[in-house]
């Protein structure tokens, strides 16, 4: 998901398998489960982490977390 | 009633945890819910704290613990294991709850299931209470509750924070929890699962999801713009930081006047010396020097907590992230940086919010350099002494821009020293840094006086116990023995120094002279510094009180033309600029503040980290102020 540019749409396909399982649980708690469709928002300046739209709520994340977010372009 | 303890929190009768994501309204559903007689205390042995109050309708009595804001129960961190521990009577000490409260954002329903789930696969009664349903509706969303009811199986109930609206129906139904409706099956734990679950959930209730929050979107446009967001912090902090200087001073000057005219009073009224001394300098210099910082220290909470309650500190702290970064910690650290510039007591506990406990410790021990309210004062007499006040550096005030150098320099300390300790001793375990943005919302003025209320009166009654108990320590040490035989003569002034030279205070002053003599600290400003550890304010009580033995009509000028008296410097100005210099860079790093180190021990569950503070900080104190002191004697 960190590629995503920014103000694109995409859906959530799934979570990277590599990622500790805690930190799964942690982004689908976050509402990142597939099917979910997310946008690309805004970058933060100075080379800050991305806020991405999941479902209703905004989220800030670092490359880490929102590298771990596999997306596939909207159909 | 205090405000924080250390035993475990014993509930009488039953008890209902209430969980719930960060942004969720859940504190203010708990003020409501409590009518703020709440205490605050640590988990037995650790440093997640959680918060009780009680509900009562006369009859039944029910205690309420506000859990930490969770996304979910499945922990991420040391400190979230703990709550799920709690959650599921493995935790010693502290019995599960009887029922469970999970307070959930309409706006967020669909992810907030999620949690919902989670807290039902726990076994336990549970109900939920809906928020921001007028932000869903505002937003074109609509949800039926009663509906959403009969889907979970569990009692839902409407509740309007800030309108205190659904409150009571609340209070009733959680006095009633044995008789809650439970669902007939639980919901699925696996993903997919769940993700169904969910859907069809949200369809019995026949949700409408809201639109996109369109003001929030705009605000934040400008607020996180890469030019405009930084612009608009710059001016946020720019406001924030002046409140320390500027704004408080006028209520700070009354506060003064105020205790200055009490002083007068007894000094006019109580006939004995001694006793008139002892209640005009140690008890009311004592308590008003404490009590000439709440106007500064309840301005800067209120900013705080009207900035969070805003939704701008979420911002403020993705703006930071990057710069934080730097120090290996996230934006969340910011904002507990930025409490410790009032007090770094709240400033440490505002760590908490910090998931991870490796970057909420580096916090911790990095915050008190934070240059802290307290220091001011100090930082306002040496640098009068130090440099005069119509000097000017092009067009700005030289003694201004001093105070801006203290200020940056214990800043960049603090970052510098987070940055080490994440580098060394405390390196793995960092956790992921995630942040939800919240709506930007109208802050409710209950919430916020009882978050400005609170450290207000923590601030109060320790620091105010702990100065006063110092100032007064340090009064009799100054002042006995009284030596009434060997001052028969002399006239007051020299009587005063004479007792001052003799007191209890000066042996201990002249015991420790050796260890701080190379940095040209003489007896006097070392009782002034053992003073400090107590509260660094303390330090300008003491100097005040030597001054004034020596020369009672003028002070201000006697500390100027302090004198060594003894040893092969006699003679010599004592606050030379090497060594006025010197004991300002001391108080920018030293350790003092026993509160600190209190409230370090009680965040940090050992002495060690206290202890390494007081010490590490001391050596680094010290070898601070020997190179300013050296650097400034060769400039000049």
């Amino acid at each position: 998901m960190t590629a995503l540019p920014t103000g694109a749409r995409a859906t959530v396909a799934a979570l990277d398998p590599a990622l500790a399982p805690e930190l799964r649980g942690r982004l689908a708690d976050l509402g990142f489960e597939a099917g979910t469709v997310v946008r690309c928002v805004r970058r933060a300046p100075l080379g800050g982490p991305t806020v991405f739209q999941v479902g209703e709520a905004q989220l800030c994340l670092r490359r880490s977390l929102s590298d771990g977010v596999l997306v596939e372009a909207p159909r | 009633m205090s405000c924080h303890t250390e035993q475990v929190l014993t509930a009488d009768g039953a008890t209902v945890a209430i969980l719930g994501a960060p942004n969720a309204g859940k504190s203010s559903v708990f003020n409501h819910l409590t009518a703020l007689r709440v205490r605050t205390a640590n988990y037995p042995g650790v440093t997640v704290t959680r918060s009780l109050g009680h509900v009562t309708d006369g009859t039944t009595r029910l205690s309420v613990v506000d859990l930490p804001g969770t996304y979910g129960l499945e922990p991420v961190s040391p400190d979230e294991r703990v709550v799920a521990d709690h959650l599921a009577g493995r935790l010693d000490g502290a019995a599960p709850p009887d029922a469970l409260l999970v307070v959930v954002d309409a706006t967020t329903l669909r992810r907030s299931l999620r949690l919902v789930a989670h807290a039902l696969g726990t076994g336990v009664p549970c109900a939920v209470a809906l928020t921001m349903t007028d932000g869903l509706a505002r937003r074109g969303g609509s949800i039926d509750p009663e509906a959403l009811g009969r889907a979970l199986g569990v009692p839902v109930h409407v509740v309007i924070g800030h309108r205190g609206r659904g409150v009571g129906e609340l209070r009733a139904s959680l006095l009633q929890w044995p008789g809650w409706e439970r669902p007939v099956v639980p919901p699925p734990t696996d993903d997919a699962g769940l993700a169904a679950w969910a859907t069809s959930v949200t369809e019995r209730a026949c949700y409408r999801p809201a639109g996109p929050d369109t003001a929030t979107e705009r605000v934040d446009r400008v607020l996180l713009h890469p030019v405009w967001g930084l612009v608009t912090f710059a001016a946020v902090m720019t406001v924030f930081f002046q409140t320390v200087f500027t704004v408080a001073a006028p209520l700070q000057g009354r506060v003064e006047q105020l205790f200055a005219w009490l002083g007068d009073v007894v000094a006019a009224s109580v006939p004995h010396p001694v006793l008139a001394d002892l209640v005009g300098t140690a008890l009311i210099g004592g308590v008003g020097g404490v009590l000439v910082f709440l106007p500064q220290i309840v301005l800067l909470f209120l900013l705080l907590t009207l900035l969070e309650g805003v939704g701008y500190l979420s911002r403020a702290a993705i703006l930071m992230d990057r710069v934080m970064a730097l120090s290996g910690l996230d934006g969340r650290a910011f904002v507990a940086m930025l409490s410790s510039v009032a007090c770094a007591v709240p400033g440490i506990m505002a760590t908490r919010t910090i998931p991870s406990s490796r970057d909420r410790l580096a916090t911790m021990l990095a915050a008190p350099l934070m240059p802290c309210s307290a220091r001011l004062p100090v930082y306002v007499l040496l640098v009068g002494i130090l440099v005069p006040a119509e000097a000017r550096v092009g067009p700005f005030g030289a003694q201004g821009l001093a105070m801006l150098v203290l200020y940056v320099l214990g800043a960049l300390s603090a970052m510098v020293v987070a940055s080490l300790l994440r580098a060394t001793a405390l390196r793995r375990g960092g956790l992921p840094f995630y942040l939800e943005l919240p709506p930007y919302r109208v802050p409710t003025l209950r919430t916020v006086a009882e978050q400005v209320w609170t450290p207000a009166r923590t601030f109060l009654r320790k620091t105010g116990t702990i100065i006063l108990a110092a100032t007064l320590v340090l009064w009799a040490l100054m002042t006995f023995p009284t030596r009434d035989a060997e001052t028969a003569g002399m006239d007051d002034a020299a009587a005063a120094a004479y007792v001052l030279d003799h007191s209890y205070a000066a042996g201990l002053g002249r015991a420790v002279e050796p260890v701080f003599a190379p940095l040209g600290f003489d007896w006097r400003i070392d009782v002034g510094l053992v003073g400090a550890m107590a509260a660094r304010e303390v330090f300008v009580a003491t100097l005040g009180q030597i001054a004034a033995a020596e020369d009672p009509e003028d002070p201000g000028d006697a500390l100027q033309q302090l004198t060594w008296t003894s040893g092969d410097r006699a003679g010599e100005p004592l606050l030379t600029p090497p060594t006025t210099v010197a004991l300002l860079v001391f108080f920018v790093y030293a350790m003092q503040c026993v509160s600190t180190l209190a409230v370090l021990r009680r965040e940090s569950a050992s002495w060690r980290w206290p202890a390494l503070a007081l010490v590490g900080y001391g050596a680094l104190a010290w070898v601070m102020a020997w190179l300013a002191r050296t650097i400034t004697a060769a400039l000049l």
